[in-house]
């Protein structure tokens, strides 16, 4: 699609647009407690939701506003920044290896196949929100939690991608001399095919960590997620539409946020994937 | 082809058994599914009083086999919270559930198709690129984030449309098109690619060389092929249409099985929860198995051994 937008070169500033962003919100992650003017969990109650500074009734010092209990809206956003991050690639790093793990086997192992892609048929009857949700509900929600549900529900897209990729390479020259000179199964897997199907697990990952994200977020704003007291864009804007009709910047600010990582993300991953597979334009 | 069916609905089911084993262990996940099912300050003689009643004194293979049981005569177990079976609770709920991703999948639709088509025809000319551009954010959006933003817009700025509930068109058009846009994108852009496909293909060039009208080459030549992969991915999407609609009937206070199973989760009403999740997952499932039928009388390329 970006290939498309290319001609007008519109395609190489999107893609130097998503980059930046990234770039930008991985900094600010790292350095939330450096630039947050505020504490984020500190509260004002004199200045309890005040609008953003350009409008009139603000407080000075408040750049974005501030929430129902006067805690500073940029401070939040800055430091929510970490815990999609961190939720986003932990839960990703996880999926990966084990969708990557049980595709090279199913793709090489004709009973371990039969098996898991059963497996992958039945969890992919549960809409991914719904299987968080309900193991959420009986291991209660925390960071923690939250990473390994989110982990655990992602890996059957890089099973069946990587499986379909096993399985057409299995015949392929380089496969048949290795096993010839006696490689091992092991490591014909690991070491020989894995590199070699690099691409697309890449490509699905970048796409994930977006989806994890949204994930994240949803589950946090549906009060299920990330404990209230850490600040994170899914809570903040569960508060926010308590206070929706007196004050809209709780709703808008965090959901900003999130757009622009998940919509960098995404640009990458059209770019990714392009770069990767001619084919695709 | 008859043999085809049979293969595809023994399947079907095997895969519900799976989901109901699925939900049946999550339950059993911490090891005492009796603990969330009752409220944190319960006594221990509780305790002990409902998991005799519920059998879950019994080894597992024991409770595993009742279950599927009770499963297979329709009998879920009842709610803690309003004591009775679970199984009508839901089905109470699901019509305003169902109604509502009904209507996104139409508002999605409504949008898709003649969006992706026109993109597809006139590629890489403005329309294209605005499409384009509006599908990627679209695709970037939480669908409660973009409920909240339509409340904002027109209940709280403009004051056009009630922020929840449910009653005529007027409460149903703001959670069906939150509910519906990451589909509405899905689909323009899959048809999109598809058609441009299909397009520079060399049946379409024999068409237009025998010089039918260009409408005709793409609305009955073109389109015909290109929108079998949108089926498929409808069919794969109604999944994420159900779960999204659990945060959807949130955002918008709309009384279906979604709301239930987040007021069920937090008044620990696990029976409740599990029975929604084994139907939404069950719905799906048969959905799919509906799409996959379908196919036989839409492609009579493939063949059906």
């Amino acid at each position: 699609m970006i290939s498309i937008l290319r001609k007008g070169n519109i395609g190489n500033l999107f893609n130097w647009f998503s980059i930046i962003i990234l770039v930008l919100f991985a900094i600010i992650a790292i350095i939330a407690p450096f630039i947050s003017p505020y504490d984020p969990n500190a509260q004002e109650l004199t200045a309890r939701l005040k609008p953003p500074a350009w409008i009139d009734g603000s407080v000075s010092g408040y750049l974005l506003g501030t929430d129902n209990l006067g805690r500073d809206l940029l401070s939040r956003i800055l430091y929510g920044s970490r815990i999609s991050i961190l939720i986003g690639v932990l839960a990703v790093i996880i999926s990966g290896v084990i969708g990557a793990v049980i595709g090279l086997l199913s793709g090489y192992y004709r009973t371990v196949d039969a098996i898991m892609m059963r497996i992958a048929d039945i969890q992919l009857a549960f809409p991914t929100i719904l299987l968080a949700l309900a193991i959420v509900a009986v291991l209660g929600g925390g960071m923690m939690n939250l990473i390994i549900v989110l982990g655990i529900t992602g890996w059957v897209q890089y099973a069946r991608v990587i499986r379909s990729e096993v399985l057409s390479m299995k015949s392929s020259d380089f496969v048949v001399a290795a096993r010839t000179i006696g490689v091992s199964d092991g490591r014909l897997l690991f070491r020989h095919i894995l590199p070699n199907i690099l691409a697309p697990i890449i490509t699905i990952a970048t796409f994930q960590v977006a989806s994890t994200i949204i994930a994240e977020s949803s589950l946090s704003f549906l009060g299920l997620g990330v404990p209230i007291n850490i600040p994170s864009w899914g809570n903040m804007l569960s508060q926010g539409q308590l206070y929706i009709g007196s004050a809209w910047w709780i709703s808008l600010f965090p959901g900003i946020a999130i757009m622009l990582v998940v919509l960098a993300i995404n640009i990458l991953g059209d770019w990714i994937r392009d770069l990767f597979d001619p084919k695709s334009k | 082809m008859f043999s085809y069916i049979l293969r595809r609905c023994i399947y079907a089911i095997f895969v519900l058994l799976g989901v109901a084993t699925v939900a049946f262990f999550i339950a059993r996940l911490t090891g005492d599914p009796v603990a969330i099912m009752l409220p944190p300050d319960a006594t221990v003689e509780q305790m002990n009083h409902l998991r005799a009643q519920l059998g879950m004194d019994k080894p597992l293979v024991v409770q595993y086999g009742m279950f599927i049981w009770d499963l297979v005569h329709f009998n879920m177990g009842e709610s803690i919270r309003y004591g009775e079976p679970t199984l009508s609770l839901i089905t109470e709920r699901l019509p305003a559930t169902l109604e509502l991703a009904g209507a996104s999948l139409i508002i999605a639709l409504i949008v898709a198709i003649p969006a992706g088509i026109i993109s597809a025809i006139k590629r890489g000319t403005w329309f294209d690129r605005l499409v384009m551009s509006v599908v990627l954010i679209g695709q970037s959006m939480p669908v409660f984030w973009v409920g909240i933003l339509l409340i904002l817009l027109f209940s709280v700025t403009w004051r056009l449309l009630p922020t929840g509930g449910i009653g005529g068109w007027e409460h149903l058009i703001m959670p069906a098109f939150a509910l519906g846009l990451h589909m509405m994108a899905l689909i323009t852009r899959l048809l999109r690619s598809s058609l441009i496909e299909a397009l520079s293909s060399d049946y379409i060039r024999t068409a237009r060389a025998k010089g039918l009208f260009p409408r005709k080459v793409i609305g009955k030549h073109a389109l015909r092929n290109s929108l079998l992969p949108v089926v498929t991915i409808v069919g794969l999407q109604i999944g994420a249409l159900l779960g999204g609609s659990v945060v959807t009937e949130v955002v918008f206070a709309w009384p279906g099985v979604g709301q239930m199973i987040i007021q069920a989760i937090n008044n620990r009403d696990f029976a409740l929860v599990q029975t929604a999740i084994i139907l939404l997952a069950g719905i799906f499932v048969i959905i799919n198995l509906i799409v996959d039928l379908l196919y036989v009388v839409i492609d009579p390329r493939i063949q059906y051994k």
